[in-house]
């Protein structure tokens, strides 16, 4: 089975418990992904908003560009389309949307409400959601521990 | 970028340190009234709040033009290495807002203090029965808060003008900027030095060392 392309949204990836807590919802997303049980879609915009995230936190560039690095060898690029006409409800997230229609993603993951819509194309997912859909499409049991 | 920066006087603080002397000289001098007199009371602890919010005020300046000096003089900024910048900038911006509260926390004090003090005097005659030097140490409240409001409220009135912070989010604005710019570009060439795919643990890993990076610097991480 190919891994689904998936669109994770910057929340996700600047999420304060994917730093510190170990076994949580945003750590097994990005764990999930870099062992290839998805495939992050991601684009020059994307990986742009989740660095100005974390140095706007104050954090050091060096250390986000080699997170940002290890993203970009394990992720799919694609262009970010200026073309492309959808409706979200935060004008900033447009990008995102556009980003999983040109992937044709299988889905966006995200914290955020405005990208959440179960009745989008590609739906936008809660990060319970997507969890249990991906271990649902991995025939894994409900709530496997994943080892992170 | 950070020389464009033009911070507020804050020379006119100098004579805090005595105003802070002189509050609380005179709040020791009330406090052998405080039992008797529950106004006085009332007043000796808005007064020594006074005291404790110039303390603050001056702290905070002190703290706010330390930092303006090491963000002057720091190489790193001046030379656009931005690892550090934005942290510094947002650690000023906290501070200079502290100050900020700090002062206007103390005029309010000021304020209600002096309001306090008139109302006072419709009792005078009773409390002169109490406090012997009641007179003198009417007189010599009055003069000190007479003394010391114009140039808090000068400072204060100069703080919120707003032109010091409105810079200070634009210096702040570009440094994320040029800092993501970095982040981003740097990315770029970390990518294209690997020659094979990083493993979970070293994509985990590199989630660690920013969030070991984050917490020894007091960095809240927004969102999640």
């Amino acid at each position: 089975m190919n891994e689904p392309l998936v669109v994770v949204d910057t929340s996700i990836h600047v999420a304060s418990e994917a730093f510190s807590k170990k076994g949580s919802p945003s750590r097994e997303v990005i764990a999930r992904g870099a062992g290839n049980h998805f495939k992050f879609a991601v684009s020059e915009l994307l990986l742009r908003e989740i660095a100005e995230q974390l140095v706007g936190n104050g954090v050091d560039p060096e250390l986000v560009a080699e997170y940002l690095a290890n993203l970009r060898v394990i992720a799919s690029h694609f262009d970010d389309r200026e073309d492309e006409c959808v409706v979200c409800a935060d004008p900033d997230d447009v990008f995102v949307m556009v980003l999983a229609r040109t992937a044709e993603a299988w889905c966006i993951v995200s914290y955020d409400h405005a990208l959440v819509d179960e009745n989008a194309t590609p739906p936008g997912w809660s990060i319970g959601a997507f969890l249990g859909r991906l271990r649902e499409r991995r025939g894994e049991p409900p709530r496997t521990p994943f080892p992170i | 970028m950070i020389a464009a920066l033009q911070p507020p006087d804050l020379s006119g603080l100098a004579s805090l340190g005595a105003t802070v002397a002189s509050v609380s000289a005179l709040a020791l001098v009330l406090s052998t009234a405080g039992p008797k007199l529950r106004n006085f009371r009332e007043i000796q602890r808005l007064w020594t709040a006074t005291g404790n919010a110039a303390k603050d005020g001056k702290r905070q300046a002190t703290a706010v033009q330390e930092s303006l000096d090491r963000i002057r003089t720091s190489e790193t900024l001046k030379s656009l290495k931005v690892n550090t910048a934005v942290h510094e900038l947002r650690v000023l911006r906290g501070q200079f807002k502290g100050f900020m509260d700090d002062l206007d926390g103390c005029l309010k004090s000021m304020e209600t203090v002096r309001q306090r003090l008139s109302a006072l005097k419709k009792h005078a005659g009773v409390i002169r029965l109490a406090v012997a030097d009641f007179d003198t140490q009417m007189r010599e409240f009055e003069t000190t808060i007479a003394a010391a409001m114009p140039e808090f409220v000068a400072v204060s009135e100069q703080l919120h003008s707003g032109v010091f912070l409105d810079q200070l989010d634009d210096v702040i604005r570009h440094a994320i900027d040029a800092a993501t710019e970095h982040a981003v570009q740097r990315s770029k060439e970390i990518a294209l030095a690997k020659t094979k795919p990083p493993s979970v643990d070293e994509v985990l890993g590199s989630l660690d060392t920013i969030g070991a990076y984050a917490h020894a610097r007091g960095i809240k991480l927004a969102g999640g």
